[in-house]
This record gives structure tokens, C-alpha cells and sequence, in this order.
């Protein structure tokens, strides 16, 4: 059992998983991933029950992938505990260091200049029984384990936010509401596809109402630029254009809606109706000057008889018979709802992400610093010497140059 | 404006020449006019990157043109960095000739001043292709060092000497700060993904890319703390890992269709 954990916290071990996840990424890169099937079948045909059998068709998903990070996290913990434990013991190192013997010796005098020099980067000078200890950055030990333990919690954290939250696209037209299972009503107040400016920029303005009946201010919705009441979140995903026609009976008030995606003969009795023939995208030829609008086509027909077509503009309205028909805003925006299943679950991911920088700027930038010295030479210790020795080695040599 | 930037371009090719004309002829003046002649590249590369800027009213890192430009500008920027931890004549010219390849090859791609799509209108947009171009450079001049050491250790320089040492240190620094900043990457752009995508992280070919360099410097992080490995092979390890980036940069666009398919 021992052995196990010792191979399964080993640097050789973690570089190996890590090797083969990169391999994996890499060779997903050979094949579209995630689709459907068919869509294999078609493109592949040669290579296709492999495919199929590796499950390369989506390999992030396939159980040798899943098994592969399983076993990469299970590594991290092990390395996050000994790190943890590394870090503790900082006393320690430090106790042991000012008994080193020393690996390099020094001249007589060059101890007041190696003591100048390390008072010059700021390093704390201790005495003690043989010499001299100097330390810095002591909190730079905590670096290379807050880095492996926020590399865990983004993985953990990351696969909730990926897993949990229930994500639903819907079409809404403006002035219309979605209501989701739980109860939850979205609004739509309005849709526009450019900002003041005459930029393409996709904007809905909404109003989410929760289950127990609180209500949000009408707030916009952008791409990059979601919406966020209690743990229900609404970005704006997709629009859509399609025939948005409101027929009201002038005799008994009764009103219909229809959302057309084709041609569509509107009437109560076969004989007298509107006939909708599609939307169009007008724009000024070259060197004229306004801007490209959409309108209806269209025709009325009378007991029969089809009169010639027209176009009318959104916010117009036709009469026919009994009936007036009053046509709509074509655009209407495609929400991405997704409810998470609490509110602030995604700080949790937000917050691993800044430990991660955090300790990552610790473990580079914060190396800790130990040194033993006494007057017949010194030493470098501490989890990460080189860096020290060097500097060290170009200050004697600073030195021999200026003798 | 073109003439600016193709005048960089020239300006920068012109001092890989003389570096290199410099150098095989070891005239210290030669190599002298080298470094002046780029750095008159690298000013007028940082007027023809601010005009473009204030044009377009945004960083112009949008399109491949604009963000090869934006990656050969940074380059310059960490040599001045490195220069001033290592003085190596070589690592000047191999940077420099980096410099003139990454700007021809944004001279053939499409130089046009775009309106920025509504998916890339976000607050993030700056800090996360401004922190990539400067990784990538990171990565490309830490490169270059370990090539020098390599090349160092081929005419029969120590692993010890002080120069070795600090080469490899140089190139570790150059590693480290790439990586830091290609995380800074990966988790802006995963934020930045759920406010656009409504999720961290998609398994687009570009996400999936910068995960595998990602891997590959960390694996190096890995070996270089525990010196399993000798100075010589992590400096190999290091130029061995360059094709890694390049291909996150260029090649992913070029040859997976994805989100990241912007131009």
C-alpha cells in the first residue's frame, strides 16, 4: 500500500498522466469532437467502427479520459498534503539549515560583504550560535502548495459549474414571457440588433420573475453581458426573424397570434383573409443615401378574388373584412437560460481561480530565501537554491573584476 | 500607415542582417548598428501598433494580422528585459530574426481595420489576447536562450560556469513568466467564456491547444524543480516546446474550425 501512495505522489507519476492527457487533447484535435454519429458514419466511413469503438468521437467524454483525470486528481491530492506538510515545517528547515556545513568557503572580510549584500535585497538577518542565518520570502514557501490544492479546487469546482447548472435555449418574441419548470418567468420587453452608435450588437431587454415572486428591474442583455437574479442567469444566444402577424376581430374583440416561417393563408372562412408571402430586406442602392429595413410582403383577398401584393412596414396594420391585421417586430431574440443550483456557485470557481494566480505568483516570485554563513564560508538552502547560488557566484565574481 | 509597418519590417530585417553579418565577422560596431537598427524597428512598430489602436479605437489585437503584429511587438520588449540579466550577442539575433518572421508573416495575412464583433465587445478582450501575445514571447525568447545554451555547451562551455548557469536561469525566468501568464490567459478566457457562452470551458480546439502548452511548461516546471534532468536537456526541452505555441497561435486557427475562428 505504501508503494502505491508513493508512486501516486511522485513528480514522475503526475508527468506521466499529464503526458498522456496532453497526448489525448492533442489526438482529439484529428477528429471534430461531440457530434452526432451519422455524422461519423458519413465522413469516416473507413475508419468508422474504430471510431466508434474508442468512443474518438467525443473523447473528453470517453471513460479513459475520466479515468485519466480521476487518477491526475487523486495525485494532486497526495502532492497538495505533502506540500501542505513541506510547508509546516519551515521551522524546521530553517533550524537545520543554520547547522549546514558549508559548500563554499569564504575570504577573510567577505563576510561583512556578503552580509551588506544580503541586507541590500532585503533579506532578515538572524545570529546564531556558529554565524549568521538570512532569510526572505518566508511566505513564498506557502506558493507550490496553494498552487496544487487551487488546481484541485478549479478542477472540482469546474466540473460542478459544468455539470450542475440546467441549461435551456428559448425563442421569445418581445412582449412575450417563457416560463421555466420551476416556475420562473422570463420577459422579454424588447429586442434590438444595434446599439445607438449603428453597431451590431444583439440586445434583449428583460424581466425575470422567481418562484416565490420576486421580481427583477428590466435589465439588458448582451452578448458577453448576461443577466443575473438569484441563481438564474440569461445571456443573449441567438435571434431569430420569422412572420409576427396580431389579428383582432373588429366585431367581437377576439384577438390570434401567428408566428409564420412561410407563406400562410390568415383567414376565418377560405374566402376573405390576409395572404402572407414573406419578409423581406430592403437596402439603398449604391451611392444612395438610409438604411436597409425589413417589411411584409403580402396580399389581401376578397371572397376569393387575390388583390395585388403589397409591402407593409412592421407597426402597420391592414384591414380585412372583420378583421385588422397588425404586423409585428420580426427580430426576436434566442435565450441561453441557465439556472444554477444556487445562487453565487460560480464565485466558488472564481475564487480557486484567484488562489491559483495567487499561488502560482508565490511559487515564482517569492522564492523563499535561505542562508547560512559564517566567517570561514556560507551555504544556500532552503527548497530552491539555484537562483541564490548564482546571484551569490556573480557578486564574488563582481568583485574579482573590480580587485 | 501600411509604409510604417513594412518599414519596421524592413527595419527589422535589415538588423538580422547586419547581426548576423556582425556576428560571423565578430565586429562588435557591426553589432552595435544591429541593435540600433532594431530598436528603430521595434519604434516604429510601437507608432504603426498605436495608430492602428486609435483607429480602431480598442487594442488592435483582433484579427491574426493584428495579433501577429501585437506577438512580434512584445518580443522586443522581453529581449530589453533579458539584455539586461544576460548581454549575449546570439540571443539578440536569434530574437531579432524571430521578430522579422513573425512580422512578415503577418504581412500576408488580411491587414484591414474590422468593427469588432459583438463577441469580442467585452472587458476582457484586452487582458486576454494582451497577456497571450506577451506569453507567447516569453516562451519564444526563452527559447532562444536555451538555444543558446545549447549551442554554448556544443563548443565545449561548462554546465557550471557562471554564463551556463545563468543562461539556464534566464530561460527558467522566461518559462515561468510565460506560464504565469498563459494561466492569466486560460482563466480569463474560461470567465470570459461563461459570460459569453454560458460555460468555463467548451473543449474548443483553441481552449484545448493552450491546455496542451499549458501541460508541456508544466511538465517542464516539474522536471527543472526536481533537477531530474541536466541544464542541457531542459534546454532542449525548452526549444523542443516552441512548435507547442506557435501551433496555439497560428496553426489552430488556421487548421481547426472553432469559437476562436475569428479571422
Amino acid at each position: 500500500m505504501k508503494k502505491v501512495f508513493s508512486v501516486l505522489q511522485s513528480m514522475r507519476f503526475a508527468n506521466l498522466l499529464l503526458a498522456l492527457v496532453a497526448l489525448l487533447c492533442g489526438l482529439s484535435s484529428l477528429l471534430p469532437q461531440g457530434r452526432e454519429l451519422p455524422f461519423y458514419a458519413a465522413n469516416y466511413p473507413e475508419t468508422y467502427t474504430l471510431i466508434y469503438r474508442t468512443h474518438f468521437y467525443d473523447v473528453f467524454k470517453s471513460w479513459y479520459f475520466i479515468l485519466l483525470l480521476g487518477l491526475l486528481c487523486l495525485s494532486l491530492v497526495l502532492c497538495t498534503v505533502r506540500m501542505f506538510r513541506k510547508a509546516l515545517g519551515w521551522k524546521q528547515e530553517r533550524e537545520r539549515a543554520a547547522v549546514l556545513p558549508n559548500a563554499e568557503s569564504l575570504a577573510p572580510g567577505q563576510l561583512e560583504d556578503l552580509r551588506r549584500y544580503m541586507a541590500s535585497i532585503r533579506c532578515r538577518e538572524e545570529k546564531t550560535e556558529s554565524g549568521y542565518l538570512f532569510t526572505k520570502n518566508s511566505l513564498g514557501r506557502w506558493g507550490v502548495f496553494l498552487l496544487h490544492l487551487s488546481i484541485l479546487l478549479v478542477v472540482a469546482f469546474g466540473v460542478c459549474a459544468l455539470a450542475l447548472p440546467k441549461v435551456t435555449d428559448r425563442d421569445c418574441r418581445p412582449g412575450e414571457s417563457i416560463t421555466m419548470e420551476d416556475g420562473t418567468v422570463i420577459a422579454v420587453d424588447s429586442f434590438t440588433m444595434e446599439n445607438t452608435s449603428g453597431q451590431l450588437d444583439y440586445a434583449s431587454v428583460i424581466r425575470i420573475t422567481l418562484p416565490d415572486g420576486s421580481q427583477s428591474a428590466p435589465q439588458e442583455v448582451k452578448v458577453n453581458y448576461p443577466m443575473t437574479f438569484g441563481s438564474t442567469k440569461v445571456f443573449q444566444w441567438t435571434y431569430g426573424v420569422g412572420g409576427s402577424i396580431q389579428a383582432r376581430n373588429r366585431t367581437d374583440g377576439t384577438e390570434q397570434s401567428f408566428e409564420l416561417d412561410g407563406a400562410a393563408f390568415l383567414s376565418s372562412d377560405g374566402l376573405t383573409g390576409l395572404q402572407y408571402l414573406g419578409i423581406y430586406e430592403a437596402a439603398p442602392q449604391e451611392g444612395e443615401d438610409g438604411e436597409s429595413y425589413v417589411f411584409y410582403r403580402v396580399r389581401v383577398v376578397s371572397n376569393g378574388t387575390m388583390m395585388p401584393e403589397m409591402e407593409t412596414l412592421p407597426g402597420e396594420s391592414v384591414t380585412v373584412g372583420d378583421w385588422d391585421f397588425t404586423f409585428r417586430e420580426p427580430y426576436y431574440p434566442g435565450l441561453r437560460i441557465k439556472q444554477m443550483p444556487f445562487p453565487f456557485a460560480n464565485s466558488l470557481l472564481e475564487a480557486a481561480f484567484v488562489l491559483l494566480l495567487v499561488g502560482m505568483f508565490l511559487c515564482f516570485y517569492l522564492q523563499p530565501v535561505l542562508v547560512k554563513a559564517d566567517e570561514t564560508g556560507y551555504t544556500v538552502a532552503g527548497p530552491r537554491p539555484e537562483k541564490m547560488r548564482t546571484e551569490l557566484r556573480r557578486l564574488w565574481q563582481k568583485q574579482e573584476e573590480k580587485a | 500607415m501600411k509604409t510604417v509597418f513594412f518599414l519596421s519590417l524592413g527595419l527589422y530585417a535589415a538588423a538580422t542582417l547586419i547581426q548576423l553579418a556582425g556576428a560571423f565577422g565578430k565586429w562588435e560596431k557591426v553589432k552595435k548598428t544591429a541593435w540600433a537598427v532594431f530598436l528603430l524597428g521595434f519604434l516604429a512598430h510601437l507608432v504603426y501598433f498605436v495608430w492602428r489602436g486609435l483607429v480602431a479605437q480598442r487594442l488592435p489585437l483582433a484579427s491574426q494580422f493584428e495579433f501577429a503584429c501585437g506577438f512580434a511587438l512584445c518580443i522586443p520588449v522581453v529581449l530589453l528585459v533579458a539584455r539586461t540579466r544576460v548581454n549575449a550577442d546570439w540571443i539578440a539575433t536569434a530574437g531579432m530574426a524571430a521578430t522579422a518572421l513573425l512580422m512578415g508573416y503577418a504581412a500576408t495575412q488580411r491587414m484591414e481595420i474590422t468593427e469588432l464583433m459583438p463577441a469580442l465587445r467585452s472587458f476582457w478582450f484586452n487582458f486576454h489576447i494582451g497577456a497571450a501575445a506577451l506569453s507567447y514571447s516569453a516562451f519564444l525568447v526563452a527559447g532562444v536562450v536555451a538555444l543558446r545554451y545549447v549551442l554554448q555547451h556544443r563548443k565545449g562551455e561548462s554546465a557550471d560556469s557562471l554564463r551556463m548557469k545563468q543562461l539556464e536561469q534566464l530561460s527558467y525566468r522566461l518559462v515561468a513568466l510565460g506560464f504565469l501568464l498563459l494561466t492569466v490567459v486560460i482563466v480569463i478566457g474560461a470567465v470570459w467564456a461563461e459570460a459569453a457562452w454560458s460555460a468555463y470551458w467548451t473543449w474548443d480546439p483553441k481552449e484545448v491547444w493552450a491546455l496542451i502548452t499549458w501541460i508541456i511548461y508544466t511538465v517542464y516546471l516539474h522536471l527543472r524543480l526536481r533537477r531530474q534532468k541536466s541544464d542541457l536537456w531542459l534546454s532542449w526541452y525548452v526549444i523542443l516546446a516552441i512548435p507547442a505555441f506557435l501551433f496555439t497561435f497560428a496553426g489552430v486557427n488556421k487548421l481547426i474550425p472553432g469559437l476562436h475562428s475569428y479571422g
